[in-house]
């Protein structure tokens, strides 16, 4: 009895379920209407995910790194990555360990080797307390997420003067990200002032606009950033190189979103829900901030999410050409300058793997936008 | 009873395509050409004609949504006459208290991104009639419960609601300011047949209760003869004819207005379709065209005075405006049924 009772019950419960369910839509503001098909995009999620991990990244890379990135190694320079081991030569299990190392000369070219001393096992150890940092810039701190004691461990590595790949590439995490964000920042505002200024102005204003964006898209744009990352003073500081090349860098990014502005603007103004607006009184302040601005801000997001790994892009070219950031800011671009030539990539292409960050973030941010890309109209089937 | 708005030669030219960057500004294409109307307090006027005849922008060059070239419009509202093309931008804001309009498109007219309830709400804060949401409330619930659209479905978004009850809150947002003269672009023309009827209820309920006057654009005669008092045809910016809704339909005097009888389908399956029709296309309107506009179209036309002469709009036998040469030569068929 007990056991046929839930049957006839169960259409009831599923009617009431999508009763239910239809009503979350009908009151869901646009926002919630956009995450919900965001989150269909099984892509975009990875991707925002990963773009979340590097952001904890950029936030607190002394804490994650084990060293400062200019803080040398004199003995294991140009040294390869660090094993992690578990199981010791005799296949003995442990707490996940490293070796300690020698230096030794190679007996017939005489270059340095680094040689395992399978005699020492150093155990890595999590929360240790390693070199004092000033946690967010002003919190005195010495907690690492993890390090050994003793013998130090480089988990990519170590540069030609032994300095640890790890904590440089999070530390050049923090440049590299920043630069992108306040980058897409700065050319978001930009396009919205001279692309409102064009959609809402129109006539000779306009098309004076258009036309410069058409000639500034026009100029190559590597030449163009050698030329003016090239005429930055030698003497400057590496802060104000960084800020600078952050500008150049927005200043020619904002023209697509200038565009994108201008037309929506322009399609904008003939809808009917803005005539109604108009006719219900609003003032031109109004029609734009409350009425347009909202509907199109989605396909800018869409557009700031697709220029961020450009403006990444273009900073690790300037710099991988030596003329972008400099030391001691360290950013991707900078990392890769050292892995330029053969014999570095020969014997150490451990000096590779801040290009793989590279990778990740480019590849991660295109799946983002791509989800963007779809939730921008929340009102399409 | 008196006018409420009177339309003097309106007319809205659009600039044709300019040739080249620096080139001169082409022949400008006349989309409204020289109109002249009146609509009587508490009246429904229709104003039909085929797709590009000019009905739409007509009615946005009423409420300078367009702005007409040259023209008047005035309107003797409650609070005194005005004449609303010569009015600045802070006075025009005010004018669309008294004159709203009902957008075609029931997807596109309303904002997506706003409650049902701060759509209608949004007229009476902007206009300072109410402070805010709060006050504004009592006079949204009102409207909108006079349009059938229940409390509970305010909080919701517009993507929530089908073709007629998104065209029941654009109404909803037009009565709000309690205006004395609406304009119905098309209200009906998206909507399901069955659904149609209920607006057009709506609106007909609506008018004689709030004593509206309404301008109606269609290009539907039937839904037009359902609603309107007066019909006006519009054909290539021209107003061709203009009569009561039972003379028009009894006894056409323009070709062109027995050409759209002869269109509406009849509801008997086993009657012809009347072969009045006409064949062609329209051709656009500007300041080169001379003669009668439809002779090229015209069945009755002659080879002289309809291809060389305008007929201007003039008052045959009983009352009726006509804008044809022969129109009191010619025996046209209307349409029996209204």
């Amino acid at each position: 009895m007990s056991q046929t009772s839930p049957t006839p019950n169960q259409p009831n419960m599923v009617a009431a379920n999508k009763v239910k369910s239809i009503r979350r839509l009908d009151l869901a503001t646009s926002r919630q209407l956009m995450w919900y098909k965001f989150k269909r995009h099984k892509l975009a999620m990875i991707g925002t995910g990963i773009i979340f991990v590097f952001l904890l990244l950029s936030i607190f890379p002394e804490f994650i790194s084990t060293t400062k990135p200019q803080l040398r190694d004199p003995a294991y320079s140009s040294g390869p990555p660090t094993g992690i081991h578990i199981f010791d030569e005799e296949w003995q299990i442990h707490w996940p360990f490293i070796y300690g190392h020698k230096m030794k000369r190679h007996p017939v070219t005489l270059r340095k080797l680094v040689v395992l001393d399978t005699d020492t096992r150093v155990p890595i150890e999590f929360f240790v307390r390693g070199e004092a940092y000033k946690f967010l810039g002003f919190i005195p701190a010495d907690l690492h997420l993890f390090g050994t004691l003793g013998t130090q461990i480089h988990l990519f590595g170590t540069d030609k003067l032994g300095r640890d790949i790890f904590s440089r590439t999070i530390y050049a995490t923090r440049v590299s990200m920043s630069i992108g964000i306040i980058g897409v920042m700065a050319a978001f505002f930009i396009g919205l002032a001279i692309g409102g200024l064009a959609g809402l102005k129109g006539g000779w204003v306009d098309n004076v606009i258009m036309r410069l964006i058409e000639f500034i898209r026009s100029i190559p744009s590597l030449p163009l950033w050698l030329g003016l990352a090239a005429s930055l003073p030698r003497e400057w500081s590496a802060t104000t190189v960084y800020v600078v090349v952050t500008l150049i860098l927005a200043a020619l990014g904002w023209t697509t979103l200038a565009r994108r502005v201008r037309s929506k603007l322009l399609t904008l103004q003939n809808e009917d829900f803005i005539q109604a607006a108009r006719l219900a009184g609003c003032s031109n302040y109004r029609l734009v901030t409350k009425h347009m601005l909202p509907s199109f801000m989605s396909y800018l997001i869409v557009d700031l999410t697709v220029a961020f790994p450009y403006i990444l892009l273009a900073e690790t070219s300037l710099s991988f050409l030596g003329l972008g950031m400099r030391e001691p800011m360290v950013s991707w671009g900078v990392l890769l300058f050292s892995a330029q030539n053969v014999t570095a990539l020969a014997h150490t292409p451990w000096l590779l793997i801040p290009g793989g960050f590279i990778l990740v973030i480019v590849i991660a941010f295109n799946f983002f936008g791509d989800g963007m890309r779809d939730a921008a109209d929340p009102y399409t089937k | 009873m008196s006018n409420l708005i009177e339309v003097e030669n309106l007319t809205v030219e659009f600039s044709g395509p300019s040739k080249g960057l620096f080139g001169k500004k082409g022949t400008p294409i006349t989309a409204v050409d020289d109109v002249s109307l009146y609509i009587k307090k508490g009246e429904a006027l229709g104003l039909v004609g085929e797709s590009g005849s000019g009905k739409t922008t007509f009615g946005r060059a009423l409420l300078r949504l367009q702005e007409p070239t040259s023209g008047q419009v005035k309107m003797h509202g409650q609070s005194g006459s005005k004449v609303i093309t010569d009015l600045d931008a802070k006075s025009l804001r005010k004018a669309w208290q008294e004159m709203q309009m009902v957008f075609q498109d029931p997807q596109s007219s309303l904002n997506p991104r706003m409650t049902v309830m701060d759509s209608i709400a949004e007229s009476l804060i902007v206009n300072g009639l109410a402070k805010n949401m709060e006050a504004a409330k009592p006079r949204v619930l009102e409207v909108a419960q006079s349009c059938g659209l229940s409390v509970d479905q305010l909080s919701r978004y517009p993507h929530a609601f089908s073709g007629g009850q998104r065209q029941r809150i654009s109404i909803a947002r037009a009565l709000v300011m309690q205006p004395e003269f609406i304009i119905c672009d098309e209200p009906v023309s998206a909507l399901d047949v069955s659904i149609q009827a209920q607006i057009l209820n709506l609106l007909i309920d609506q008018q004689q209760e709030l004593d509206l006057t309404l301008l109606f654009i269609s290009h539907d005669l039937i839904v037009v003869a359902y609603i309107c008092d007066r019909i006006a045809v519009m054909y290539l910016g021209n107003i061709i004819e203009i009569a009561p809704t039972k003379d028009l339909f009894k006894l056409p005097l323009h070709p062109y207005t027995e050409a759209l009888m002869s269109a509406i389908p009849s509801d008997d399956p086993d009657q012809q379709l009347m072969q009045a029709g006409i064949s062609g296309e329209a051709i656009g309107n500007d300041a080169t065209r001379q003669g009668c506009l439809f002779a090229p179209r015209c069945q009755y036309a002659d080879k002289d005075k309809c291809q060389n002469v305008k007929p201007p709009l003039t008052e045959v036998n009983n009352n009726r405006l006509v804008a044809c040469h022969y129109a009191d030569k010619l025996t046209l068929n209307g349409f029996e049924t209204i």
